[in-house]
């Protein structure tokens, strides 16, 4: 486990990315998502990631979780130089080091929550028991106790979204990223949702990076990163309100009941 | 970890279960297809080895003076001939049981009390009667001195002589259990000489088990020596020829080497072995033909496998970007694709030896009922009577079942392995991003 994070920028950092491009061809088109983007994240940092549709944000994510890769540039994450990964290896390297959690929750729909949770750990050749035991302790810890057996379609945005929280803790990740979690939820779910990231980042020392387009999100950042066709414009860090770094933040069970269940 | 992935791919089977029972079912189509006609020409083989006779035709071989014409239209010189010489250089072919030559007696005639019949009477060296291929129903099967051993229907067709009338009235005569003799006439004198011989039954042979229904067996040395008296001539070793010579091989895959073998030496060489093999060869190639009508049914089946696998990987893009996303490799993609296509031709197959069970018990039942007439003209293309057939017309050797369940597999994972590998290699963002 990561010690407990600080946000004061001395942490080593987890993430460096450095002169990014990334260049799609859209026919005989050719669009330059990313345009150089030098970026590093100290270990234990909540960064957001905003701009507006086609900035590259997302893009830029996706680079640094290992789900593509850049057309230029290096990019070294926990200790590892993607660039020279196979897909084997950015298969292991996503396996161990990120959680990824998306807007649309992704769930597998044929399988119950417990089982969504403890899919990494199929891929990741954990044994069964261990599997199931670790997805309930998540759940329970997100409030979901009561609802392992239920199928994604049987849970609320919010319900299916811890269960997607869940499954992206599941292998202690060091990393999360986070593509517009709160874009299908409503606002009070959606704060509900940050206070958690917030919570890991705190209080389990997580990196998490959130890519967002509402500034109700970016509030709960420790540095806002600002894109804009392709490059970076703006790199704030910002010094958090009381109470929402602070040890006011409480464990998400506490909150259950305060969760809307539509 | 198999466990798992196979787990996950028998979820996703359950997703779209009409599209599966209909891919399932092109599967069982062609699986079914494949099964019934190799079935098919196995029970016709079956039948056809029935119908003609026991297994000890298999290793039998007729040999004779060869005085076809050479293929470029000229005739053969110094045709050898079934002689002593014959007899010794066939015993030295590799794979031949027993060399059995034969003589005819030179006349047939006989009498049992009031009534006349006519057989083919052979002599036979009694040593070699266990490599004949006959049984006896009653006696035994010696030959000893002026003993015959006498063909089922030998008694079949006498008749009284002295009775009046046009029309010829065969009688059954019971030759194992009448006395009777042998009626012979020497011509070499202007007034031929006649001469009674009696004969003494030692066994009747067992029916259809042999070509000897309608002869009689004696040993060689007698009918040598009633040849020589009917003729006046003493036979003499250099000159003498036998009337037929029967090759037993040891077994019958070599039946056709050892006929080849006796056609090098210059002889003719026929039978029901060398018949049955060439049937084999003709049934093989046709089973192969029938089985590739089948195999088309099933080459139809897999573009349906190939195409829902396509669907399926279409419908779930981002599933797979999902699973890659939370650290599954291409190989995981891979094999629970994999598994999923394998289940649906093995699921089809299942179902396809099932139905052909059914429909294999079916056929049979008809054709078991089937009035032996409309069987003749409704399968007059076959060798056989099927209404005849004990086997039946359909026989599924348990190596058939698993060989088509094999197949069905094979074709499912075949035709899912393109769409699984480009399921495998999507990249995950592409997967994630697709709506």
């Amino acid at each position: 486990m990561i010690e407990p994070g600080s946000s004061n920028g001395s942490a080593p950092p987890i993430i460096i990315g450095r002169d990014l491009h990334k260049i799609f061809t859209l026919g005989d088109q050719q669009v330059h998502a990313l345009n150089g983007v030098d970026i590093t994240v100290p270990q234990g940092q909540f960064i957001a990631i905003m701009g507006p549709s086609g900035s590259g944000k997302s893009t830029l994510l996706y680079l640094l979780g290992g789900l593509d890769r850049p057309t230029l540039g290096d990019i070294l994450v926990a200790g590892r130089y993607l660039n020279t990964l196979g897909s084997e290896g950015l298969a292991d390297f996503r396996r161990a080091t990120v959680g990824f959690i998306f807007q649309a929750f992704h769930l597998v729909p044929t399988l119950t929550a417990l089982e969504n949770v403890a899919l990494p750990g199929v891929f990741a050749g954990m044994a069964r028991d261990l599997r199931e035991e670790r997805a309930i302790r998540l759940l329970a810890a997100l409030g979901m106790a009561d609802r392992l057996d239920h199928r994604p379609w049987q849970l609320s945005g919010g319900q299916q979204q811890r269960v997607a929280i869940a499954r992206a803790l599941f292998n202690d990740p060091p990393v999360i990223m986070a593509d517009e979690p709160t874009g299908a939820l409503d606002s009070k779910t959606g704060q509900t949702v940050m206070k958690l990231l917030r919570w890991l980042c705190t209080r389990q020392g997580k990196t998490v990076l959130v890519v967002t387009h509402d500034s109700n999100v970016a509030g709960y950042a420790d540095r806002v990163v600002k894109l804009m066709d392709g490059v970076i414009t703006q790199d704030h860090r910002r010094r958090l309100k009381r109470g929402r770094s602070g040890n006011g933040i409480h464990l998400p069970p506490a909150e259950k009941e305060v969760m809307p269940d539509a | 970890m198999f466990y798992e992935l196979a787990m996950l791919a028998i979820n996703n089977l359950g997703r779209a279960r009409a599209r599966l029972l209909m891919t399932s079912g092109g599967v069982l189509v062609g699986t079914t297809a494949v099964i019934i006609l190799i079935a098919l020409t196995i029970g016709l083989q079956q039948s056809a080895e029935a119908g003609i006779g026991s297994s000890a035709a298999l290793t039998e071989i007729q040999v004779y003076p060869n005085f076809a014409p050479n293929p470029d239209g000229t005739f053969p010189e110094n045709v050898p001939e079934l002689d002593v010489e014959a007899v010794r250089l066939l015993w030295q072919i590799p794979g031949v049981a027993a060399v059995i030559p034969m003589v005819n007696l030179q006349g047939g005639e006989l009498v049992a009390g009031d009534y006349t019949g006519y057989t083919q009477i052979l002599g036979i060296d009694p040593t070699l009667l266990p490599y004949l291929g006959v049984q006896v129903t009653q006696g035994q099967l010696t030959l000893e001195r002026g003993q015959a051993l006498i063909g089922a229907h030998a008694g079949d067709y006498f008749n009284d002589p002295e009775s009046s009338g046009d029309t010829y009235q065969p009688v059954q005569v019971d030759l194992f259990n009448t006395p009777f003799e042998v009626k012979l006439y020497q011509y070499t004198s202007a007034t031929p000489t006649e001469r009674r011989v009696d004969i003494i039954p030692a066994g009747l042979l067992q029916e259809g088990t042999s070509s000897y229904d309608y002869a009689m067996l004696m040993p060689l040395e007698d009918v040598i020596r009633l040849n020589e008296w009917i003729t006046g001539q003493p036979v003499d070793a250099k000159n003498f020829r036998y009337d037929q010579i029967l090759v037993r091989a040891t077994d019958r895959e070599v039946t056709l080497d050892v006929s080849a073998a006796i056609r090098d030496l210059g002889f003719g060489a026929g039978g029901m072995g060398d018949f049955l093999n060439q049937l084999n060869s003709f049934f093989g190639t046709m089973r192969l033909m029938l089985g590739g009508v089948g195999g088309v049914a099933l080459l139809v089946a897999a573009f349906g496998v190939a195409n829902t696998m396509t669907m399926a990987i279409l419908e779930r893009t981002r599933e797979i970007g999902l699973m890659k996303a939370i650290g599954a490799s291409d190989r995981d993609i891979l094999t629970v694709f994999l598994i999923e296509a394998g289940l649906v031709g093995l699921a089809g197959g299942l179902a396809g030896v099932g139905l052909s069970m059914l429909l294999r018990d079916a056929i049979n039942q008809a054709v078991m009922n089937m009035p032996a007439e409309s069987a003749a003209s409704g399968f007059l293309f076959l060798p056989i009577a099927p209404g005849q057939v004990s086997g039946g017309l359909i026989i599924i050797p348990p190596e058939l079942s698993v060989f088509a369940l094999v197949l069905a597999t094979v074709v499912g994972l075949g035709a899912g392995l393109y769409p699984s590998l480009r399921a495998a290699r999507l990249p995950p963002v592409v997967a994630l991003k697709m709506e």
